[in-house]
């Protein structure tokens, strides 16, 4: 069975003036996923973020999250969501403890046995002035507060910039339980091996238009994979030519260098006719994937 | 407690700034007031000698200088409380929104479930609440003084003249505040109705010596600034109206700015 659709954009497009935000954004984000959003700094990531949350209008196109309109239901899906923004910036002059006792009240109350449980996981320091905190001991202020009202859904905008491993590592967990649950992650990170591990689908954003939404094993299938094989006998490239996907071939003392895109059963089966001693493959990281859509720039 | 609101927590923000302009006030006002017992005689003195010109120069109608109204009024009501009433409700009314929004702080409060109109009544009502904080310190500290100094100055008067005061910062307040929700940029929120203060009271002193300036001077805050005629005859309803209805109004129309633009972080 489908899941329902959580976050629904159509057509969505932002120009501050002349200059472009985000062009034309058709996309699904669907309920209990971890789902990815890729680029570069000035890419169109904050701008899409920022418009769900409706601290910005679009110029044109619809964004919806739970089937409501985000800029006519503005106040009610806030409820509904958990935001942490880049580089959050706290209330300096008061403590962590203040800040949650705040936070919660403007949220209408929170479960505060679940706040503790989040407070301990993520070893937050909340009895000194915020502005005496540490970049990563903010970090996690903003983590917790982003997650202490059980949200739907939670998006992150580089949600783990100044963690250490270990609270990374337990801020995962944090989220793959809050999946589990039934809620929804959008994740924006520029740490790929990060999204490559949590998220389920990843979209990459270039230039403000979306260049590829798809499953992170699928988009690694589309790409370019190395193999190198050692043959017992001498081969030939002819052997190989005319193979879908391969390129590149280079065939030195019966070995055989090449890139192929795409499914490896013909050669294999094409090998599998020579005395075949070795293969060797790489699988291609988000992060190589990543750099193909870029390459060029 | 100051965490249960954003009025509370904006009045907890502005507790430093309240507290060292009231203590100003404070001790400006009282001795300004206790110093009229010592100074009586020779202000007589003073007045017979004193340019008339000069006095206007100040806004100050010299040959009531050594009354106590005519005093209090050029001592207090003329120049250094305009100043700091003005100088408190628009660094108040600048920084309500327009500094949230630069320190990024707002990206976080309306990510909360607050309406962008509930924040703004919320901050308006902080800055209100502050203003008549030191409005009544203000009050006090010139009513107090004077009962014990016996002066001869009722207290609707000063009541009268202290609200005239509060009204005129207030709607220069309420205009840095506006401004600050509808653009969002501290700087310009400060500049425009310091500018227009300094500019209106240039005008109205200028409206005094030359009669060409009066159709100019319609449009002075200062023009509606009439402390005198408030230690004559009272609270002017007609002023108070005028001064109610333009808040409101300016207040309104940063309602509507700030519901409809994009927040800049």
């Amino acid at each position: 069975m489908n899941k329902a659709s959580v976050v629904e954009l159509s057509k969505l497009t932002k120009y501050y003036g002349k200059h472009r935000g985000v062009i034309d954004l058709d996309l699904s984000v669907s309920q209990g996923e971890i789902f990815g959003y890729l680029g570069p700094n000035g890419a169109g990531k904050t701008t899409t973020m920022r418009m769900l949350l409706d601290f910005i209008r679009p110029t044109s196109g619809t964004s919806k999250i739970f089937g409501l309109d985000t800029q006519e239901n503005s106040l009610e899906l806030r409820r509904r969501i958990g935001y942490l923004p880049t580089a959050p910036s706290l209330y300096g002059d008061i403590t962590g403890k203040q800040f949650f006792e705040y936070c919660a009240n403007l949220k209408g109350g929170c479960d505060w046995d679940y706040v503790r449980e989040l407070i301990q996981r993520m070893e937050c320091d909340i009895d000194r002035p915020i502005d005496t905190l540490s970049h990563g001991n903010k970090q996690k202020l903003a983590i917790v507060r982003a997650l202490m009202h059980r949200p739907e859904l939670v998006i992150l905008d580089e949600p783990t910039t100044g963690l250490d491993p270990l609270i990374q590592n337990e801020f995962e967990s944090i989220l793959r339980e809050t999946t589990e649950q039934g809620n929804t992650v959008i994740f924006s990170s520029h740490i790929l091996s990060e999204v490559e591990e949590l998220c389920d689908r990843v979209a990459i954003i270039r230039e403000g238009t979306l260049v590829a939404v798809e499953q992170i094993a699928d988009l690694k299938a589309k790409q370019v994979r190395r193999i190198e094989m050692s043959f017992g006998n001498n081969i030939r490239s002819e052997l190989f030519d005319g193979i879908d996907g391969i390129k590149n071939i280079i065939i030195t003392d019966n070995k055989l260098k090449c890139d192929i895109v795409g499914s490896l059963d013909t050669l294999v089966k094409v090998a599998a006719t020579q005395d075949i001693l070795d293969i060797r493959t790489e699988e291609p990281t988000l992060e190589d994937i990543f750099l193909a859509y870029y390459e060029g720039d | 407690m100051f965490f249960s609101s954003i009025f509370l927590k904006s009045v907890r923000d502005l507790r430093r700034s309240l507290f060292w302009w009231s203590l100003a006030v404070v001790l400006y006002c009282s001795l300004i007031t206790f110093l009229y017992d010592a100074m009586a005689d020779s202000l007589v003195q003073l007045v017979k000698y004193y340019p008339p010109e000069l006095g206007k120069m100040f806004g100050i109608d010299i040959s009531t200088l050594a009354s106590p109204a005519g005093w209090i009024y050029a001592e207090i009501y003329a120049m250094m409380l305009p100043i700091c009433f003005i100088a408190f409700f628009v660094f108040s009314g600048a920084n309500a929104i327009a500094n949230e929004e630069e320190t990024r702080t707002l990206e976080i409060l309306l990510s909360e479930p607050v309406s962008r109109g509930r924040l703004y009544i919320e901050k308006f009502v902080a800055l209100i609440f502050n203003g008549v904080v030191i409005s009544i310190v203000t009050f006090i500290s010139i009513a107090v003084p004077s009962i014990i100094i016996s002066m001869d100055i009722g207290m609707g008067k000063i009541v009268a003249a202290t609200l005239n005061l509060t009204l005129m910062a207030t709607l220069l307040g309420t205009l840095a505040f506006a401004i600050s929700a509808s653009l969002g940029k501290r700087r310009t929120s400060l500049i425009i109705p310091v500018g227009f203060a300094i500019i209106s009271y240039v005008s109205d002193i200028a409206s005094m010596f030359a009669s060409w300036v009066d159709g100019i001077n319609r449009f002075s805050i200062f023009n509606y600034y009439r402390i005198e005629e408030a230690f004559e005859n009272g609270i002017d309803l007609g002023i108070v109206l005028g001064f109610v209805s333009s808040i409101t109004l300016v207040t309104f129309i940063g309602y509507l700015r700030f519901q409809r633009r994009d927040l800049r972080f």
